[in-house]
């Protein structure tokens, strides 16, 4: 029923555009979208100031872990934007080392739960009926664990022993400690399974559709197929599903900052200037309240970009 | 639907045999026990101690022991405080319950009014009005909010109290809690908003998404153009189909909702059963840890399967 | 149809479903039965007292208790609890001197010093009015010893009743073999009003122990066997001030007078309620809108509550007697072997900015000396020999091979991950860095993992304290700076230091002794033994200015709840 239904005129729109791909298309879509235009720019720019602040010392000013005992708690200054906190350490510097944190954590997680989530789901839609149901199983089994819990032992588990790779100790890849990778890991382990599903549904639906048919009876082999008409097709529902997912796993990992799980100091991730920064709130709130507006403009940043991906990729939901 | 049913239920059998197992041998991978602390403990004690909860054998031995105990429904004792987990959730899951249901009612009746009102007037003041809530709500996670909210509607205002209700137990036979609710409204209101303002924020969003794309549909245009009035359009044609996806998600906001949540319920010191996990976590107490996860992933898969019945009965087009 | 019509019906419509909803899940939790009964003894309006009907309520913020057993629990929060409402045969008092409490007089002590005979108050009742015997102490004591209860603290028993560790290490026994052991235990009850307790070895501090939860008594009554379950709260019998009237796992218990209570001072409330709240943030916002009494204060607050004019007067401090410092793993083959290593790193770290800027300003004194509580004092030997001095720092460091940090080994500062330990480490790490040119890692870990590798010796630098369990000196030594000792977790070991504490445990000529234990002092400060301290703990807290009787002592866990373990001097002028 869904399929017949097209309430709306390609015949026109082809008639003012030139035939262009389905991404470009999007993209033009997304172009005409101001409030994600606007947040996709803002969210560039923040992860580039935070990134060159890594790399470049003129931009961070002051090391995030530099203490000096002669300007704790300023308030913000030409000399420090955003003010010290008690241990004299500069929050500028401070805030865009725990965004940089945050993000890495958002970024690499999600990109494990796609990784993760579009190889099971395309295995238990294409890979037979025994395979569906053991992947589906899985997922069932996966969903059916408190995710809080699942994260903490994961973390616990993969943290603070010699693995290779993800260890303790110096970062074994540069840029990415250790913490980090445990961090990631075990917020991956539970969030690929709505992915899974996501792609799973997706494909299975594809698999039905006229076109797939078509091609299909066209003789086009099956990689073919799934190469160029179910992929496309799954991965806008994807793309979304990763601007939405990246502030849930940034949330998650704050959330262990809560149970005592943090990243260890002097490092920052943006849960973690939270929660610390709660507990010295009466004395400086400026410490809670800047990594506050930041999570909530990644926030909201997010939100709309996916709201403009949501309706450029899907071309039914055109005004 | 009957035959479908009783499948699912025999399928979470070997589900929970596998949750159990996995937590089991995890939770025994981290690092630490229940009886490490800084205090003296004589190696006789310890000892003691450890064949008091049959934690002196090997690890398979200790699983093979757990899982007799829990097919006979013995969930173990917690080892903190020598009670029975099945009595700790019993306490604390109604407390969890309790907040949950408000914040459900909440987050489902603000999120739906929301959605409604604002997809009925695209682009308008209440639509406007909802996108900012909704995004809003969707930029404060409850760590954030809940602290805002009682220094704002706590401390500077003096609106709501900072401590919240004890939540006793609630029931349909004695509605004397409802009562008692009512004169607690000081202490309920916060963390209820607490809660379910993230929930209310997506479901709004949710409704309102697919609200919109019901009424583009042909047969709302079919409906319009045999002349019936808007209210009836919307109040028959359209909210029925427009509830499919928000119920969807509904599950599982209310699973999440109901099983606690550990920052709101220490942000107002709520005995619930949230708290009574992560701290159970903290201290190596394997009992409630094991008891709680086996009693979340029931609850979880129930929803799970309460969710997909539903599904079908609004959507003729799903067949079981 | 009107617009707003439908939009009213929408909003009825959706709560109405939503509530349906709700009804039907709320079945499954009629079991969740609430905690709260009546008090099992009388009505607490019975008990008066010549200064006028108790009257009012005190809230105040408290930790949940996690085991209401007294012969079991080592949690400060619990033993904070247990002296609320169960008092045994003798209690400190502000000066830490026993006085009696339940006991009549003084112990009678035989001339070799391990015969003690003590003889209890007549017409002396429980909460619910049963008579309290001495076999009601021999009972407590035989409980703490007993190998089932396996109670957290039979170490401070086990070495010094007479068979109380044979019966404690007869775990694995047979039934009757256990009962034997328990009945040839060195407590006996003479008759109902006296008790004998023969010792191993001449203990000078054994009244002293004897003010602690592990000698409180048994209500046999309650608990028929020697290892019988504890009763809850609502279900003992008390012998304090005061005992529970409700009690809500997690959320509050209520405490009314006791009114069979014998001692000289009467509750002057009607009513405590100990509110527990987990986060100290939580329970001083609580106190800043007037719904609690009396709370912690979190360090992190202190500057802003200093700097309010009406909450400083509400401030008081205490000094704790917990002392917390730098623990090195002291074992062969460890960086922290080297004792010139170990001074070098306490040398190099300035207390007092550590003060201001992770304590945010006098919370914790830097130690010039030691506490003046029970803790033998050897005048300025911290400050002289471990506190902080650059240059020594700096020849210590060289002295140990590693001058101006070359070839300084990894070193691994483990940590609690707590907001106020990650100040601590990056301060402690930047102050090495910045004054002996070394590079310290630091390690954060949830508390278990802390205990257990701090426990088994798989570290090499922690932040460690000690909280006094009764105020004596030896309290500070045995076990715990001995060679070998129980608790002794960083492997120190030092034979002058052995000697000494073996001379002092059993001397009865207290002078002497209290000398003996401030030259051990100084002998482990001297060579960097054990625990080289950094900061000594203050309490802080806020209490309503209509609160009166608070007073604090010094004991063990006092400082872990709000005001003393005397209750009963507690009064509100609060309408």
């Amino acid at each position: 029923m869904s399929t017949i239904a097209q309430p709306f005129d390609f015949t026109q729109q082809q008639v003012f555009t030139k035939q262009r791909g389905l991404w470009s298309q999007a993209f033009m879509r997304l172009r005409q979208n101001r409030l994600a235009v606007i947040s996709g720019a803002i969210l560039g720019f923040i992860l580039l100031l935070s990134i060159l602040a890594e790399a470049v010392p003129a931009v961070r000013r002051y090391d995030y872990d530099e203490n000096d005992y002669s300007v704790i708690d300023q308030k913000p200054s030409m000399d420090h934007f955003m003010g010290t906190d008690n241990l004299g350490r500069d929050m500028w510097s401070r805030l865009l080392q725990g965004t940089l944190f945050s993000l890495k954590i958002g970024f690499l997680a999600e990109a494990v739960v796609v990784t993760l989530g579009i190889s099971f789901g395309m295995l238990a839609a294409l890979g037979g009926k025994k395979t569906d149901q053991v992947v589906v199983w899985i997922t069932d089994m996966a969903y059916a664990f408190p995710d809080l819990l699942m994260i903490i032992l994961f973390r616990q588990v993969l943290f603070g022993r010699d693995w290779p790779i993800i260890g303790a100790g110096d970062p074994q890849v540069p840029g990415f400690s250790g913490v980090l990778l445990a961090t990631v890991l075990a917020i991956s382990f539970v969030s690929w399974v709505t992915v899974c599903r996501l792609v799973r549904g997706q494909i299975l639906s594809l698999k039905e559709s006229d076109y797939v048919m078509a091609a299909r009876c066209v003789g086009a082999s099956q990689w073919r197929i799934v190469r160029s008409h179910m992929l496309p097709n799954t991965l806008s529902t994807v793309i979304v599903a990763v601007t939405f997912g990246i502030p849930t796993r940034i949330f998650a990992e704050a959330a262990l900052g809560f149970i005592g799980l943090s990243v260890p100091a002097p490092f920052a991730s943006l849960g973690t200037l939270v929660n610390d920064g709660y507990a010295k709130i009466y004395t400086n709130n400026l410490l809670v309240i800047w990594p506050c507006i930041m999570i909530a403009v990644l926030m909201l940043c997010f939100t709309f970009l996916g709201d403009g991906l949501r309706d450029a990729l899907d071309p039914r939901t055109r005004k | 639907m009957v035959g479908y049913t009783i499948r699912r239920f025999l399928a979470l059998i070997p589900l929970l045999f596998a949750v159990v197992t996995i937590t089991f041998f995890l939770m025994h991978a981290v690092q630490g026990g229940p009886f490490d602390s800084d205090r003296p403990l004589t190696e006789n004690t310890r000892a003691r101690l450890e064949e008091k909860y049959n934690l002196d054998g090997s690890l398979g031995e200790q699983y093979v022991y757990y899982l007799r105990n829990l097919g006979r429904g013995d969930l173990g004792i917690s080892f903190s405080n020598d009670r029975p987990v099945r009595d700790i959730i019993a306490d604390r899951f109604p407390v969890s319950l309790h907040l949950g249901l408000y914040a459900f009612v909440f987050a489902l009746s603000m999120g739906l009014v929301l959605g409604v009102v604002a997809a009925l007037h695209q682009n308008g003041r209440w639509d406007y009005a909802t996108v900012f809530i909704s995004t809003v709500g969707a930029a404060l996670p409850p760590f954030i909010l809940a602290p805002f909210l009682v220094w704002g509607f706590a401390l500077k205002l003096d609106w709501f109290n900072v401590l919240s209700s004890d939540y006793g137990p609630i029931s349909v036979l004695d509605w004397s809690w409802v009562w008692h609710d009512l004169t607690h409204m000081r202490q309920i209101v916060l963390p209820t908003v607490a809660l379910g303002f993230l929930p209310a924020a997506f479901i709004a969003r949710v409704t309102r998404a697919s609200m919109l794309d019901v009424l583009r549909q042909d047969y709302i245009r079919t409906a319009r153009s045999k002349g019936l009035d808007h209210f009836r359009v919307v109040m028959r044609h359209a909210i029925r189909n427009a509830l499919i996806p928000v119920l969807t998600i509904a599950g599982p906001i209310f699973a999440g909702l109901i099983t606690g949540s550990f920052i709101i319920e220490r942000a107002f010191s709520i005995p619930g059963l949230g708290r009574s996990f992560i701290e159970s976590v903290v201290n190596r107490d394997y009992g409630v840890i094991m008891g709680t996860t086996v009693f979340f992933a029931v609850i979880i898969s129930v929803m799970n399967l309460v969710v997909d019945l539903a599904y079908a009965i609004v959507d003729p087009r799903i067949r079981l | 149809m009107t617009r707003s019509r439908w939009r009213m019906l929408l909003g009825i419509f959706a709560v109405l479903g939503v509530f349906s909803i709700a009804v039907a899940c709320g079945d499954d939790d009629d079991e969740g039965d609430s905690a709260a009964t009546q008090p099992a003894g009388g009505s607490p309006t019975q008990a008066t007292n010549s200064g006028g009907a108790p009257k009012g309520t005190i809230t105040i913020r408290a930790l949940q208790f996690e085991n209401w057993d007294p012969h079991f629990s080592d949690f400060a929060q619990d033993i904070s609890h247990f002296y609320m409402v169960n008092r045994g045969l003798y209690m400190l008092d502000l000066q830490n001197k026993p006085q009696p409490e339940l006991a009549d007089g003084m112990p009678k002590v035989s001339a070799d010093g391990k015969v003690y005979t003590i003889k209890l108050k007549s017409g002396l009742k429980w909460s619910d009015g049963q008579p309290i015997k001495a076999e009601h102490f021999v009972a407590g004591i035989q409980r703490t010893c007993n190998p089932d209860v396996a109670g957290h603290y039979q170490f401070i028993l086990d070495e010094s009743v007479k068979g109380c560790h044979d019966y404690s290490a007869a775990g694995k026994e047979a039934a009757d073999k256990k009962e034997q052991l328990r009945a040839a235990m060195g407590v006996k009850a003479i008759d109902d009003l006296t008790l004998e307790i023969t010792l191993n070895q001449a203990q000078p501090t054994f009244t002293t122990i004897l003010t602690m939860w592990p000698t409180f008594p048994t209500p046999t009554h309650k608990v028929a066997k020697v290892d019988d379950k504890w009763p809850g709260p609502m279900e003992s019998a008390y012998t304090g001030p005061f005992m529970p009237s409700k009690y809500t796992e997690k959320n509050s218990l209520e405490l009314v007078p006791n009114p069979n209570w014998s001692g000289a001072a009467k509750p002057k409330v009607e009513k405590i309620v100990l509110r527990y709240i987990d986060d100290p943030a939580v329970a001083t916002q609580a106190y800043r809108a007037g719904e609690i009494d009396a709370t912690v204060l979190p360090a992190a607050e202190f500057p802003a509550v200093k700097a309010d004019s009406n909450l400083s007067k509400e401030l008081n401090q205490f000094p704790a007697t917990r002392t917390f410092g730098l623990a090195f793993n002291q074992r062969a083959g460890q960086v922290g072997e080297k004792m010139d290593l170990r001074l070098a790193l306490s040398q190099a770290v300035d207390r007092d900015a550590m003060n201001q800027v992770v304590f945010r300003a006098f919370r914790r004194r830097p130690p010039t000396g030691c506490r003046r509580t029970a803790r033998a004092c050897p005048l300025n030997a911290f400050k002289d020999q471990v506190g902080f001095n650059v240059t020594k720092a700096k020849e210590s460091l060289s002295k140990a091979g590693y001058a101006d940090g070359k070839g300084f080994p990894k070193l691994t500062l483990l940590l609690t991950d707590t907001t106020e330990n990650k100040d601590l480490g990056a301060f402690l790490k930047d102050q090495w860095k910045k004054n002996l040119n070394i590079d310290v890692d630091l390690e954060f870990v949830d508390s278990k993992t802390r205990s257990t590798r701090y426990n088994t010796g798989a570290f090499q630098l922690v932040i460690a304290g000690w909280q006094e369990d009764y105020p004596d000196p030896e309290n500070w030594y045995i076990g715990l700076r001995e060679t070998g000792g129980s608790i002794n977790k960083e492997g120190c070991s030092l034979p002058a230091l052995d000697d000494l504490i073996k001379k002092a445990k059993v001397n009865t000529n207290d002078e002497e002794r209290r000398k003996q234990y401030q030259e051990a002092e100084k002998l482990a400060v001297t060579n960097a033994q054990c625990n080289l301290p950094l900061w000594h703990v203050s309490a802080l807290r806020l209490v309503k200015p209509y609160i009166t009787g608070m007073k604090e002592s010094k004991r063990a866990g006092d400082t872990f709840v709000m005001g003393d373990w005397n209750p009963e001097n507690w009064a509100t002028s609060k309408k």
